[in-house]
């Protein structure tokens, strides 16, 4: 942010002009909107701007002097909170549009989503006479300060605008009209059209996405075979449309890999009305595969797809929690302790004190407005118990048979992240191995899903090795403390035994004085199980590769019933 | 006689339109009932309706989305402003030729769902203007050009028809786009896949 000092007069003067406009530019949204005031920021390129992840709005004050545009602040300002509104709200929907139109859209970087929420702001906010005229000035302008031919994109989307509010052909677009008209003879009654249907198709956001996307997709292309470059054709044409910023969380990309049910019916309706190609139509129905979502990922398929693998790592977290929905119970105090009678809880006890099941029951309303909390009382007044504090081995098969947990969906993978979720949230700590015809550990007891659910995302894709030393090893070093050890694996792991003289004897040793040896394996010898479980090894087959993560939540229900032992 | 042009304010017949698909839309077509609240218009400005033997004539071959339409056009005489445009009308065309245009009007639009009128004022104002220009009313505030202007500008199927122009015009870019979209899948598969 410039320092106040070091504005010149006209910079200030338009800062305090934001400031006092700032105000009724929230009261057109709401009135419970609490955002800090608007920042001037000289080298941004758009006039206007929000960071969808701070919420900061910031304007251009050197383009808006250039341009002669002051007097609409107003719209500005406006058009910047419906970003944070509702187009798109929140990043986790930008995410959303992004990988749906990047079945269809071949650059990674390429997007029309701005576009897309520019248009739907502005069709609202243009109700508004007042508005609407700042909004036609703005336009007006930067097609005056943007010398060379008109790009397709831009000329249709100024088009669009000139459609919407009934507009003489030209009234935006001058001299570009003819452009259009010469290179797109039927530009406006695509124009006409699209902004006659797009705004009652609501309220599924997506739904309206996908026809925005049907008709603008021609025109986005006319400017890539115009400049021969897709990256340069939509920095030009996100010059004027793209006022977004903050790109969303690998959190939000993670929630974005699963359809939701409004996704899905917008698909489906935009193949049943005809809306794309066959072709098109085809490729779009791919946006309800996880496989296909995965690989538009930002940076998937270019040489940084740095962020694949924290992405993925958030999915596979929430695929963990869905699929767990009871998690096992959280950490225990020291102390053996019954629960005692319920109080009326008060401002100032302890929120940790509230009995939440306890306070509900007494009522919708009445429940949160009066909860309750339940005081623990020790058994035996100093008396320790000794709790089990769970301690969990996972050895994870990841030679070339398992896909890469990266580009597509490993069930394996994600039964060890069940596991290692169950366990954590009961109280205990994880170390988890990788192998193949190589090994990764991530070897120290760990207590953090986040770090586990990162190197789980590792993959060696070579031939099959169980490290039967590593695991002689570990049985060596932990003694007493024998930890949960879990084999997740398939046939090869059959082979594996067969070939090492000492396997079965690791395999009891691991069993004995030990809370289990637990092996998930799919497509097993059936003689080899029979050995495996007289060693008292449990066994559990895996009939399909998609019944590796129920069968990892069963167990981990099993191992960590919930409630207190 | 001089003819006295007849004017309806476009907002009103269209807010009319929109607030008559709305409500049909939840209901099956009621050929009788339609047929019966045209002829009570009718006689409520003076003018005697046209017979049920040439009604049925008129409307042979409607079926159930005809008759929907049409009962939201008859909505639109419920209207007592706009329904005041009849006698003008009738002193021009007879009767008979006015149902007969309605009911050009009621299979031009069939194409479209009834949702759309309910949903959109420009759908609503098209119909609306369409019934107007049948039966030559005039819309206020307006030129008979402006008005006719204003029709082509918003005309669905003739929109509808520049679009299909326009998507039959753009064969290349899609060409184009499936290309790109080719190159950029073998980009991604060039990876490692399991036998899974």
């Amino acid at each position: 942010m410039k320092a106040h000092s070091l504005r010149s007069p006209a910079a200030q003067a338009l800062h305090e002009r934001i400031l006092a406009e700032w105000p009724q530019a929230i009261a057109r949204w709401s009135s419970f909107l609490v955002l800090e005031e608007p920042i001037l920021d000289a080298s941004q390129e758009a006039i206007a701007q929000i960071h969808l992840g701070t919420r900061c709005v910031s304007l251009n004050d050197r383009l808006i002097l250039q341009q002669q545009i002051e007097d609409c602040i107003p719209v500005m300002l406006a058009h910047e909170l419906g970003h944070h509104v509702c187009y798109p709200g929140t990043l986790q929907v930008q995410a959303r549009l992004k990988l749906m139109e990047r079945t269809l859209l071949p650059d990674p970087e390429c997007s029309l989503v701005n576009h897309f929420t520019d248009v739907m702001i502005n069709e609202r906010l243009g109700r508004t006479p007042e508005l609407r005229a700042q909004m036609i000035r703005i336009y007006q302008a930067d097609l005056r300060h943007s010398p060379g031919a008109l790009d397709p994109l831009h000329g249709f989307y100024l088009g669009l605008y000139e459609a919407l509010w009934d507009l003489p052909e030209g009234e935006i677009l001058g001299s570009g009209a003819h452009e259009m008209r010469l290179g797109h003879p039927m530009y406006r009654a695509d124009a006409a059209l699209l902004s006659q249907d797009l705004f009652v198709l609501g309220p599924n956001l997506y739904t309206q996405f996908l026809y925005f996307l049907s008709v603008c997709l021609r025109y986005l292309i006319s400017s890539w075979m115009q400049r021969r470059a897709m990256r340069e054709a939509l920095q030009e044409a996100q010059r004027s449309g793209g006022c977004q910023c903050g790109d969303p969380s690998v959190s939000d990309w993670g929630q974005a890999i699963t359809p939701t049910q409004a996704e899905r019916e917008a698909i489906r309706r935009a193949i049943e009305k005809g809306w794309f190609d066959k072709v098109q139509g085809d490729r779009l129905h791919r946006a309800l595969e996880v496989g296909a979502r995965i690989s538009g990922l930002p940076g998937m398929g270019t040489e940084d797809a740095s962020q694949v693998p924290a992405i993925m790592a958030a999915y596979y977290r929430q695929q963990a929690e869905n699929l767990l929905f009871r998690p096992p119970a959280q950490p225990r105090i020291g102390e053996a302790v019954l629960p005692g009678v319920l109080e009326d809880w008060v401002p100032g006890d302890p929120v940790q004190e509230i009995d939440w099941r306890a306070s509900w029951l007494r009522g919708e309303e009445i429940g949160p407005a009066l909860p309750v909390r339940r005081i623990q009382e020790a058994d035996r007044e100093g008396e320790d118990v000794r709790f089990m504090e769970t301690r969990m081995e996972i050895y994870l098969d990841v030679s070339g048979s398992m896909p890469n947990p990266c580009l597509n969906v490993n069930p394996m993978t994600l039964a060890a992240q069940i596991l290692c979720t169950a366990s954590i949230r009961a109280g205990g700590a994880v170390r988890v191995l990788l192998y193949s015809s190589q090994i990764l550990q991530h070897w120290s007891w760990c207590r953090s899903e986040t770090e586990l659910s990162g190197f789980l995302m590792h993959y060696i894709g070579g031939g099959t090795s169980f490290p039967f030393e590593v695991l002689e090893d570990s049985i060596r070093e932990l003694t007493h403390r024998q930890p949960i050890r879990v084999i997740i694996t398939d046939h090869d792991f059959d082979a594996n035994v067969a070939k090492e003289s000492t396997a079965l004897s690791l395999l009891a040793a691991a069993v004995k004085d030990s809370p289990g040896l637990i092996l998930l394996q799919s497509g097993g010898d059936e003689a080899s199980t029979r050995t495996y479980r007289r060693l008292g090894v449990r066994v559990v087959p895996v009939q399909e590769l998609d019944s590796y993560p129920r069968l990892a939540r069963e167990l981990a229900w099993a191992l960590f019933p919930e409630g207190p032992q | 006689m001089k003819t006295a042009r007849a004017g309806w304010d476009i907002e009103l017949a269209a807010n009319a339109v929109a607030d008559a698909a709305a409500a049909i839309a939840a209901t099956d077509a009621d050929p009788a009932l339609t047929e019966a609240m045209l002829a009570d218009f009718y006689r409520d400005e003076g003018i005697a309706p046209l017979d049920p033997a040439n009604f049925g004539v008129l409307t042979a071959d409607m079926d159930d989305a005809h008759w929907q339409r049409m009962a939201v056009v008859v909505a639109l005489l419920a209207q007592p402003p706009l329904r005041a445009v009849l006698p003008v009308v009738s002193q021009r065309l007879r009767v008979r030729d006015q149902i007969e245009r309605l009911v050009k009007v009621v299979r031009e639009l069939s194409a479209l769902e009834l949702r759309a009128f309910a949903v959109s004022m420009v759908r609503a104002e098209e119909l609306a203007r369409r019934v107007a220009r049948e039966w030559g009313v005039e819309i206020r505030g307006e030129t008979p050009h402006e008005s006719l202007q204003r029709l082509h500008r918003i005309d669905y199927t003739r929109l509808l028809a520049n679009v299909d122009t326009a998507k039959a015009n753009a064969q290349e870019q899609m060409a184009e786009l499936q290309r790109q979209q080719e190159a950029q899948d073998s980009r991604i598969a060039r990876r490692q896949r399991g036998k899974w």
